[in-house]
């Protein structure tokens, strides 16, 4: 098997310092997944992390907003299949949901959020969803929580292909590529691929059809480890994104507009391990630029660029077998231009420390940030993580921490309203969790409370023009669980995995519930291996959400099911063929106002691996 | 497989969460008779790409306020997105769909659909009848100075007759006696003309140029009078607003006023019983056209008025509409005498921007 075999850098490195990955976590066979972002998971293991591994993700759309759609508690709100797409959690906003891609802040410096429909999964192998604040760890965004994009390495494997290919409804079409060659020192990784559709899908009860919903979708990403020597390596990743979208009509509107992503991002890092020290320096390039047009057919276009250039450097020190000290810097410099916010730099710098203590049934983790910039005054943060081993099955975790989210450079400088006044917004929160696990069985249960204040909202101004403005606070609570559960007799394995959340989010100034903010989301699936088929089944139920703040209007819930089956026609899946169902039951749904979104459809694939 | 056992869970749990959901849906059907003789009409140009769009009317006969009536009217059909203006022609009355790139022509006493207008329209704006025809200012792509137009229409069978090239970001259109006004507020950029259309021949005639941004004109007999709001504040040149009089005769320029402060930016010129009325951020002002200066005080403020949206005066009572303070709420229509004596309030629908008599 695969977990035998591979021999994972970072895996060893981590074992030599500290038995930092047990398993445990709800989902997460961590075994199998080793983390180039090593924080993910802080030291104490006490936040919720859910992964997503390859065996999810080879099933579901190869875009990141299908996935995370139908199997986490995060809430999204798309204007269509491949249109714009907002992720948030514990009913924050898109922005309070950091992005971070081998261990870097990735939201754009732009509009302060990641277009989730612009991640295409083929480029990563693992996807970990990270419930709560982060901001120490992470920075500016991880408010409500974080979704982590990570390329591991394996060693000594030889040559590996991986072809998918996939055809759909609505001409859609999507090939990926995956090559993968690595030695006892040296690991490569390049992956390349292209989806597109027509997207021209019909409006249930309607005449109507979804009109200039196209896309043309292309992603590389190429990774690459050396080992130096057995105190040092070095790695580097590399991610291109060119996306190229039609934006599309509604029920009332028509269209004409085009809209082109290009992203691109570079880390090199570097990690020493020096008798009690572990060192890790990364430099990274961010560069993403929009173009918006009007009018497809003209030349004639708006848009934005931002350049992102990042040092950070972490030092961890093994004090004792039990505590660990760790100093984490950050230096990011960010220069952008546009249309609308003309010239504007940026440059923010921060100093953190962790302290983390493990003891017989406890542990817990203090850390604390202090970011600096020279465009406003950023709060302290801090974090405590704590975990109790209650018995070898059943564990609770507290976690208290304040977090927060930075103005964007279209908040501070969008020529007709930006707001160089802006503070960042902050929030406080706290979660209370418990785990048990027996045997083939997982279940979670996090309670969380976050107090938002300073929150950035852009309002119309005295002049007539809308303007970004520190206002109100916010109240959300809620909670979060996640079910687990596997069976395997004779050739049969079947697998249950289930989220569900609750959520409550308050205006507290107007005593009313925030836009787009489901008080209930469940999302549910099962499925059976058996010999050569596996077939599953996939449940979303996603409940109303006001449109107005006066909480007059909202758009319905709906429930959406998708059926797959797969068939293995050589062994150990190395050339799979499948069929799936999307919207089972061809229910008519809206995820925005006056956007319908698809009724049935169909998708085929194939996976060949040589 | 097992899965046919686990189907009841899911449609159970579909079921018992679908049922919760609150039902904003427009489109209720509602009693035949409701008419809509005497009243005034609220145009709620909802959100940019929403579909929200509606329309209110104020019935004066019982002073309730009726919502939705185009949805309610025509078995939930749509109004479509972001009523810009509304104008009426004879039976008709006609609603110009900015981002719907659409006309809807109602029956304005049932208001029943009669037709959607489509053709020869690209970011309709405002409309205004002369000659028998409809005549209708268009940005064209918002991006793009250069196409922007006026489309012309045969008002009793709707076909498009010509589009006339004008300058950019045409606006409010009025008509006079011969001639029809489009006044420039330049679209995404700034402009100050004013074009002025033959309606016979559909051809622009001549261009006047006013102060920046001439954002409402009004006719007052032989004159024109043109409200200019102004550089904005954004830019680096902020101006102060002015106000034109333009002999309707010769076309010429016969008194122009400057605002004192660049900071200045004045909008919704009425006029009524030959006084004229403006506001300045939520004030109303009031000036007699045969003064050469403006006044220096208002007649009062319109303190409840969170986003000043739409203004008129009809029947000597100011109809001030309200934005919510976020733009996704309902908002407000607030009506004072001209004392500026508050005298009523009404809830109307999402970012109302225009009001309209019946009469």
């Amino acid at each position: 098997m695969m977990k035998q075999n591979t021999f994972y850098i970072l895996f060893l490195a981590v074992l030599q310092t500290v038995q930092m990955f047990a398993q445990e976590g709800p989902i997460n066979q961590l075994d199998e997944v080793v983390l180039s972002d090593v924080r993910l998971y802080s030291a104490v293991k006490a936040n919720t992390v859910q992964v997503l591994k390859d065996s999810v993700l080879e099933k579901n759309p190869p875009v990141l907003t299908s996935v995370l759609k139908f199997n986490s508690p995060i809430y999204f709100r798309e204007n269509g299949p491949g249109m714009v797409s907002s992720a948030s959690f514990r009913g924050t906003s898109a922005s309070q949901t950091a992005v971070i891609w081998n261990g870097i802040n990735i939201n754009s410096s732009l509009n302060g959020q990641t277009d989730f429909n612009t991640l295409l999964t083929s480029g990563y192998d693992h996807i970990g969803i990270r419930s709560g604040g982060g901001s120490v760890l992470y920075g500016s965004g991880a408010i409500g929580g974080s979704v982590h994009l990570n390329n591991k390495f394996r060693f000594d494997k030889g040559f590996k292909n991986e072809l998918r290919l996939q055809a759909g409804s609505f001409e859609t079409f999507y090939g990926s590529y995956l090559s993968e060659y690595s030695t006892e020192k040296t690991s490569f990784q390049f992956n390349v691929s292209h989806i597109s559709s027509e997207n021209d899908f019909e409006y249930l009860q309607t005449e109507k059809f979804n009109e200039n919903g196209d896309y043309s979708n292309t992603g590389f990403s190429l990774s690459l480890a050396q080992l130096l020597n057995k105190q040092n390596s070095l790695r580097f990743y590399s991610n291109f994104f060119n996306g190229l979208r039609g934006f599309s009509g509604t029920l009332t509107a028509p269209s004409k507009s085009k809209y082109e992503d290009v992203n691109s991002r570079n880390l090199l890092e570097w990690k020493g391990f020096f008798g009690r020290f572990t060192s890790n320096l990364k430099l990274a390039y961010l560069d993403e630029t929009y173009r918006y047009f009007e009018n497809r057919e003209e030349a004639v276009y708006t848009f934005g660029r931002a350049k992102t250039g990042i040092v950070k450097y972490d030092l961890d020190y093994q004090l004792t077998p039990e505590i660990k000290v760790s100093g984490i810097t950050d230096f990011r410099k960010t220069s952008a231009e546009g249309t609308e916010i003309g010239e504007a730099k940026r440059t923010t710098g921060s100093i953190g420390v962790l302290f983390a203590h493990e003891l017989d049934r406890f542990a817990y983790e203090l850390s604390g940030r202090k970011e600096f910039s020279d465009v406003y005054d950023s709060p302290v943060l801090f974090s405590l993580t704590s975990k109790y081993d209650l018995t070898e099955n059943y564990i609770l975790n507290f976690n208290f921490s304040r977090n927060y989210r930075v103005p964007s450079f279209n908040d501070l400088f969008w020529t007709t309203g930006g707001n160089e006044d802006l503070i960042p917004e902050e929030s406080l929160q706290a979660e209370f969790g418990q785990k048990v696990a027996i045997e083939n069985f997982e279940i979670g249960l996090t309670a969380f409370i976050i107090e938002i204040d300073h929150l950035l909202r852009w309002v119309p101004g005295e002049n007539g023009f809308w303007q970004p403005e520190n206002t109100e606070s916010v109240r959300n609570y809620g909670l979060e669980s996640i079910v687990n559960w596997s069976r395997k007799w004779g050739e049969h394995q079947m697998n249950f995995f289930g989220t569900y959340a609750f959520t409550k989010s308050k205006d507290l100034k107007l005593d009313k519930d925030l836009i787009y903010v489901p008080e209930h989301k469940i999302t549910a699936s099962l499925s059976h291996n058996f010999k050569r088929f596996s077939g599953y089944y996939q449940f979303l139920y996603t409940g109303p959400v006001y449109t107005s703040t006066d909480n007059n209007y909202s758009i319905d819930g709906y429930s959406l099911s998708n059926f797959g089956m797969e068939y293995s026609l050589l062994k150990n899946k190395k050339l799979v063929i499948g069929l799936e169902l999307r919207n089972l039951w061809n229910t008519s749904y809206q995820s925005m106002p006056s956007r319908p979104m698809p009724g049935r459809s169909f998708n085929t694939k194939l996976n060949f691996k040589f | 497989m097992n899965l046919r056992n686990l189907f009841p869970l899911f449609v159970l749990g579909s079921l018992i969460f679908t049922s919760c959901s609150t039902d904003d849906e427009p489109g209720q059907p509602q009693s035949p008779e409701s008419n809509f003789d005497n009243g005034i009409f609220i145009l709620n140009e909802g959100n940019y790409g929403s579909g929200n769009s509606t329309v209110s009317f104020l019935d004066l006969d019982n002073s309730e306020v009726n919502h939705q009536i185009f949805s309610k009217e025509n078995e939930g059909e749509l109004l479509g997105d972001t009523g810009q203006n509304m104008a009426f022609y004879k039976d008709y009355a006609f609603i110009v769909m900015n981002v719907s790139n659409a006309i809807k022509v109602v029956d304005r006493g049932s208001f029943k659909h009669i037709i959607t207008i489509e053709e020869n329209l690209n970011n309709p704006r405002f409309i205004t009848f002369s000659e028998g025809k409809a005549f209708v200012t268009n940005w064209g792509d918002g991006m793009d100075p250069d196409d922007d137009f006026i489309s012309v229409f045969n008002a009793e069978t709707f076909t498009s007759l010509a589009t006339i090239s004008v300058s950019e970001g045409p606006e409010r259109i009025v008509a006079g006696p011969g001639k029809v006004f489009a006044a420039h507020t330049g679209g995404f950029n700034i402009n100050n003309r004013i074009s002025v259309i033959d309606p016979v021949k559909n051809e622009l005639n001549t261009i006047i140029t006013v102060g920046e941004q001439p954002n409402s004109l009004v006719l007052d007999g032989d004159n024109l009078w043109v409200l200019s709001g102004g550089n904005p504040s954004y830019l680096d040149n902020e101006s102060a607003g002015s106000l034109s009089q333009i002999d309707l005769g010769t076309l010429q320029i016969t008194k122009q006023i400057t605002f004192p402060n660049s900071t200045d930016h004045p909008s919704n010129l009425n006029l009524e019983n030959e006084m004229l009325y403006y506001t300045l951020g939520t004030e109303v002002y009031t000036f007699v056209s045969a003064e050469s200066s403006l006044p220096e005080s208002p007649v009062f403020k319109m303190d409840k008025v969170e986003v000043l949206y739409g203004f008129k005066v009809i029947d000597s009572k100011f109809y001030a509409a309200s934005a919510s303070f976020d733009f996704t709420s309902n908002g407000k229509l607030y009506v004072y005498d001209l004392s500026g004596n508050p005298l009523n309030t009404y809830g109307v629908g999402v970012n109302p921007n225009g009001v309209y008599s019946q009469e």
